[in-house]
């Protein structure tokens, strides 16, 4: 991030803390729970718990070493780790490196991982193969390359957590207690922070190592775990300085935990050979290369650095034996301007026996580590890889697919299969198992990774990496999605019902044709001819007078009234109600007509009275009309009086026949009415001489029959009423004791009344026309009634027909 | 006879109230009358396709026996503005006497007061056609004619001139239901109108209509007095018949 | 809580007033006619100004449309032109029973109202023609039966009284019609009691209110 240059064992930069290398490169020590953790890995996690607590992540650097490890042994506690024989001798001293290096205090612990996982494993296992590196290293007398700058820069980074993971005799402050000389004779360092703060902790043969290189603090094997062979074996280049650092190994030797040391209470010879002793205190033996695997050869400046590396490896350096820390100091870039950003130097031969560790890890962790593509005939491609990553490889045959190129061998991966319990070589853990993408298949345990361990990335940021996810050609260049038909796939049925509902939706937007009106509609046509015949008829029997028909006999209700009209005196008041509509002018005054004649001849007096508005100049107009009939010119006030119009209904009608003076005291013309000698002794509507009432409506005649028949006294009451009406008021002339003592219905009672009384008025003449057009009417009536019941049943069948046939 | 006649109010009013408590609490089961099984699903019909709803009160006034008419005319006006409110076109009201018309109007004004809708009251919706009986018909032809009208309610006093009316909304195709105190009336109503109510059938139009508990009760109190005129009438009959009487 | 006293007040009125002239009707006491006489007199009055305000209600209604051109326009016109006509007539020309009231009410009124009732004849007969094709019943053939022969028994033929028609005639009006006619207007009769005294008691309020 800050673009500085850092060295290739960093993992982190010194300067901003940033990350260089991946978290799957440096597993962080950090672990999940226990109960996360699969058995195999939670075995090996049998450090005590006073010392859990001190157990941090280790810093990438290491965890990267750590899984180196992981191949060689089977991360189990009780299984011994990698045999010396699989560590290669001629390592370059990578003590120096690591302690060189310094750590950021403050680096953020790594990412709990498996790698993380492993790394909390791998902590009792760490020291082991740790010492190895640095025995070969001290053997092969190469100093570590970059060292210097590795020792330099040692003491600016620290361990995420680091602290906590270093055993007691790995701190600071066991370091501190070695020998003075050769603390100083260690080129001065800076004693790193983590180192500083944990100095008092360490012991005191670690402390010295810790001034001159600060060491890597790992986290305190177990006890349990043996060491390894190789530890046993007798390095020559270290017993050069078995003198020098065995004093500071007693000294020690008291703060050494009892798994240090052995039966005797020594400290173990790949101990007492001064590890911890930073080679380039020492002067570097000469290293000898063993011409053993192809590694990326180191610079040559540096190999001086590596026999005193190589003196102080738990492991004895045959002569001429490159140093196993060789190639971490031949690990370097192979450009000249990133070479300053990176330290890390690969050693150049390892021998592949010596490396078979390292397969083994490669093969049981292919699958989860990326590859990591390590060319063996050169480290350019190695060196490109880390330079980017900022990855720590041990880029030799048999490391795991994220150290080296190769693949793990065959040979000694049924070997560590036979040696692991839980473990298959590719088996995933469950947990991780959960993790995995949905549809991407189980890779088969023994091949796990394999086709991802040979495949190079080619392009992007992880170029040249062996096991990385390939980015291309799945994600970057995809595929040409396959071509779908567009048409929809529907069924005949289905088609068919879109179709109908297609159909539907077009015919409700389609206005529909609305039937033609006929110009001359069937109901005009059948009411214009009724009307036509109607007319012509009357007219017929208007202007002809033909046929004649006779005149009905007078019944006893028309002579009742010819009787009681005919008693009448002269200028008898009589109240005459003219109670009908205008519209029933035509049958009204002709029945009306005839009675009032008759009594106009009797020369009695008239009051007119009604109870619709109309009612008084219909009253007039009758009166018009008889005096004409009657041959006289009626006067009103001398003649007749005319009161107007009582407003009210029945009850008016009630109060009227009591007290009719309160009612009306001027006539309609204004003049006063009760003076007159005709009114005079009317007080009541009993008093009159007779009271004539002339109504179309049956319920207005019941009104007047039922107010006034009460009050009458005596007074004849005679109806003149429409032929609608007189089936209601019949009964009350029929009573007994009648209420009604005469009537005269509608245009046949007028009739026989004329006749009774031999007149000829309206009545007569209105009644061959009369009959005429009642003949039509009952024949339209028949007729029409018939021939719609034909026409309804002729359209109710052809309905039910047409019903059927939809 | 004065006393007889106070008495049977007297008596006809105690029953009413009395079953009128009681219809309160208990429901009673009508016999079906199609004319209003038909009116309420013609005024749905008629609110549901924007056409007008046409009542006409007749020409009978508020006095005399033709004013019971008017009042059950008004009843049934209340109960169809009522319903109607919701139409985009409001029910018009005709009528044949002036009391009428501004009863009428009243009606309205209330009705579209008790939803709170009272900006759309219109006066005119409650017209006197006419002063006497076909002019009052002729009036109203050209409401039927002219004014969308779905459904035509002839309830009050007619006379046999309602026959135009009925005419007039048999020629536009609606449905008219019709009553009236007056034979005439009922005689032409039965040839004329699809649904006639015959007899006292108006009367019980604001029972059918859930005007009220106490058109329920005054159903049962007419058919409680309706078997008393009738056992009456026999006994009587058959005291004359004997001639105890 | 508002509390809207219109309307106990106005049923109060409602209920008083009916009260005194039904029990006015029933009993004869002189307050009571009197006070009953009152308040015919002011119902009288009161109609007589309503049938004032009713035609003023006309005149607006066909002025309205008149004024927007609804469909009848010219009718209303004629209406219009005839109401006025009228009133200038009885106003200025001699009264309601004046010579030019009585022409008009001769010339103009009773013959478009006898045209009228002569219309509704055809209406009633083409009415019976359909009414027997709208439902086909014993109760619609029996009307139209009883129709028919009323009518043609009413035909006065000279000899055309065959087998007693008329009697027969005599008998279905003055028994049969007469008694149904009775016997709905009793039922009529009780209705209009019962709607009468829902107004008395205040249960039915054609008022607003």
């Amino acid at each position: 991030m800050c673009g500085k240059a850092n060295p290739e064992e960093l993992d982190v930069c010194q300067y901003c803390q940033a990350r260089l290398k991946p978290i799957w490169e440096s597993a962080p020590l950090e672990s999940a729970s226990d109960n996360d953790l699969p058995e195999w890995l939670r075995s090996l996690r049998s450090e005590p718990e006073a010392e859990k607590g001190k157990e941090e992540a280790l810093p990438d650097w290491l965890s990267g070493l750590r899984d180196i490890s992981d191949v060689e042994a089977p991360l189990e506690a009780d299984q011994p780790p990698g045999t010396a024989d699989e560590f290669p001798q001629d390592q370059p001293d990578v003590s120096s490196q690591w302690f060189g290096s310094t750590f950021a205090p403050d680096e953020e612990p790594a990412e709990a991982g498996l790698g993380g996982q492993l790394e909390g494993d791998l902590s009792e296992e760490s020291i082991s193969w740790l010492s190895r590196i640095q025995e070969t290293d001290a053997r092969s007398g190469e100093p570590a390359p970059g060292s210097d700058e590795a020792g330099e820069e040692a003491s600016q980074l620290s361990p995420p957590s680091f602290e906590n993971e270093i055993p007691e005799w790995l701190k600071p402050d066991a370091l501190a207690e070695q020998p003075p000389e050769q603390t100083d004779s260690a080129p001065q360092a800076q004693t790193p922070e983590w180192g500083a703060s944990e100095e008092q902790a360490l012991p005191e043969w670690l402390k010295d190592e810790m001034l001159q290189e600060p060491a890597e603090q790992h986290a305190s094997p177990s006890q349990e775990t043996p060491s390894p062979e190789w530890f046993d074996e007798d390095i020559s280049p270290v017993q050069q300085l078995a003198d020098e650092t065995e004093a500071k190994q007693q000294a020690a030797q008291r703060e050494l935990p009892d798994w240090m040391t052995d039966e005797e209470g020594h400290l173990p010879e790949w101990l007492q050979s001064g590890i911890f002793v930073s080679p380039l205190e020492q002067p570097p033996p000469p290293v000898s290369s063993s011409g053993g695997e192809s590694l990326p050869t180191p610079a040559e400046p540096e190999e001086s650095e590596l026999p005193a590396a190589d003196a102080k490896l738990p492991f004895k350096m045959e002569e001429g034996e490159p140093s196993p820390l060789e190639w971490l100091a031949s690990l370097e870039t192979e450009s000249e301007g990133s070479k300053s950003a990176k330290d890390l130097q690969i050693p150049p031969e390892i021998p592949e026996d010596e490396l078979s560790w390292l397969s083994e890890l490669e093969t049981a962790y292919s699958d989860l580590l990326p590859e990591v593509d390590i060319a063996s005939e050169g480290a350019g491609g190695l060196s490109e890889g880390f330079e980017s990553e900022g990855l720590s490889p041990p880029p030799v045959e048999g490391l795991p697919s994220w150290l080296s190129e190769t693949e793990p061998e065959g040979e000694e991966a049924p070997a560590l299969a036979d040696e692991e319990e839980s473990l298959q070589p590719a088996e995933l853990p469950s947990w991780l198992q959960a993790m995995r993408p949905l549809g991407v298949p189980d890779e088969p345990s023994g091949d796990a990774g394999a086709a991802e361990t040979e495949q190079v990335e080619g392009a992007g940021p992880l170029a040249g990496l062996r096991g990385v996810l390939p980015a291309e050609p799945d994600v970057s260049q995809g595929t040409k999605p396959s071509a779908f038909p567009i048409r929809l796939q529907v069924t005949a049925a289905q088609e068919e019902q879109a179709n109908l509902l297609r159909r539907l939706i077009e015919a409700e937007a389609q206005p529909r044709p609305l039937p033609q009106a006929p110009v001359l509609p069937a109901q005009f046509v059948l009411r214009l001819v009724m009307a036509v015949l109607l007319i012509l008829s009357v007219l017929i029997g208007v202007v002809s007078g033909l046929p004649e028909f006779a005149r009905p006999a007078p019944g006893s209700e028309i002579l009742a009234v010819r009787q009681m009209i005919e008693h009448l005196a002269p200028q008898s008041p009589v109240l005459f109600a003219v109670d009908y509509e205008p519209s029933y002018s035509g049958e009204m005054d002709a029945v009306s007509g005839a009675v009032l004649g008759h009594l106009l001849r009797r020369n009695v007096y008239p009051v007119m009275i009604s109870t619709v508005p109309t009612g008084p100049i219909q009253a007039e107009r009758l009166l018009n009309m008889a005096g004409k009939a009657a041959g006289q010119s009626l006067a009103p006030t001398e003649q007749y009086a005319n009161l107007g119009y009582l407003a009210g209904g029945a009850a008016a009608l009630a109060a009227f026949a009591e007290t009719p003076r309160a009612y009306f005291a001027l006539d309609i013309q204004g003049g006063q009415l009760w003076n007159r000698p005709q009114l005079q002794n009317v007080g009541s509507v009993g008093e009159f001489a007779m009271v004539v009432v002339a109504v179309e409506n049956p319920d207005r005649a019941r009104f007047w029959v039922e107010q006034l028949s009460p009050r009458l006294k005596g007074t004849p009451l005679v109806m003149i009423v429409s032929a609608q009406a007189e089936p209601l008021i019949r009964p009350y002339y029929d009573a007994a004791p009648a209420q009604v003592q005469g009537l005269v219905s509608g245009l046949p009672g007028a009739t026989a009344y004329e006749a009774a009384t031999v007149q000829n008025g309206a009545a007569s003449l209105y009644w061959t026309p009369f009959n005429i057009g009642l003949l039509v009417a009952v024949l339209l009536m028949f007729l029409g009634g018939v021939m719609n019941l034909i026409a309804g049943r002729i359209v109710r069948q052809k309905q039910r027909q047409e019903t059927k046939s939809k | 006879m004065n006393w007889l006649g106070l008495v049977f109010i007297f008596l006809f009013a105690v029953l009413l109230l009395g079953l009128g408590a009681a219809s309160r609490r208990a429901k009673r089961e009508l016999r079906e009358i199609p004319a209003f099984t038909r009116l309420a699903g013609g005024i749905g019909a008629a609110v549901e396709s924007g056409r007008r709803l046409h009542l006409s009160l007749g020409h009978g006034g508020m006095l005399g026996q033709p004013g019971a008419s008017t009042l059950m005319g008004l009843t049934i006006l209340q109960r169809i503005a009522r319903t109607a409110s919701i139409s985009d076109v409001p029910p018009i009201a005709t009528s044949g006497e002036s009391v009428q018309a501004i009863l009428s109007q009243d009606v309205f004004q209330a009705v579209y007061q008790a939803i709170g809708a009272e900006t759309q009251f219109d006066p005119h919706s409650g017209q006197l056609t006419g002063l006497s009986p076909f002019s009052y018909a002729a009036g109203a032809l050209p409401v039927v004619y002219d004014q969308q009208v779905s459904v035509n309610v002839l309830t009050g006093s007619f006379g046999s001139e309602a026959a135009l009316i009925a005419d007039a909304a048999e020629r536009t195709g609606s449905m008219t239901l019709a009553g009236s105190e007056n034979l005439t009336a009922q005689a032409v109503f039965y040839a004329c109108t699809e649904e006639p109510l015959i007899g006292e059938e108006l009367y019980a139009a604001g029972a059918y209509l859930q005007a009220g508990a106490m058109h329920s009760a005054s159903l049962m109190t007419q058919d409680i007095f309706r078997w008393l005129l009738i056992v009456a009438i026999l006994a009587g009959a058959a005291a004359r018949l004997v001639g105890v009487w | 809580m508002k509390t809207n006293l219109r309307v106990p007040f106005l049923a109060a009125i409602s209920m008083l007033s009916g009260l005194v002239v039904l029990v006015g009707y029933f009993v004869t006491l002189p307050g009571l006619s009197d006070l009953r006489g009152l308040f015919l007199d002011w119902a009288v009055i009161l109609t007589a100004v309503a049938a004032i305000v009713g035609v003023a209600n006309l005149a607006k209604v066909h002025w309205r449309k008149v004024r927007t051109g609804q469909p009848g326009a010219v009718f209303s016109l004629t209406t219009l032109t005839s109401l006025v006509l009228t009133i200038l007539v009885v106003i200025f020309l001699g009264g309601a029973t004046s010579a030019w009231s009585l022409w008009l009410f001769n010339y103009a009124l009773v013959p478009v109202e006898a045209s009228l009732l002569a219309v509704l004849s055809v209406t009633l007969i083409y009415a019976f023609a359909r009414m027997i094709n709208r439902r086909l019943t014993i109760f619609n053939l029996i009307f139209a039966g009883t129709a028919l022969f009323i009518l043609i028994t009413a035909f006065a033929w000279s000899g055309f009284d065959v087998f007693g028609l008329r009697d027969i005639r005599s008998w279905v009006m003055q028994v049969w019609a007469a008694a149904g006619a009775r016997g709905i207007l009793l039922g009529v009769a009780l209705g209009a009691i019962a709607t009468g005294l829902r107004v008395l008691i205040g249960s039915d309020r054609p008022y607003s209110g």
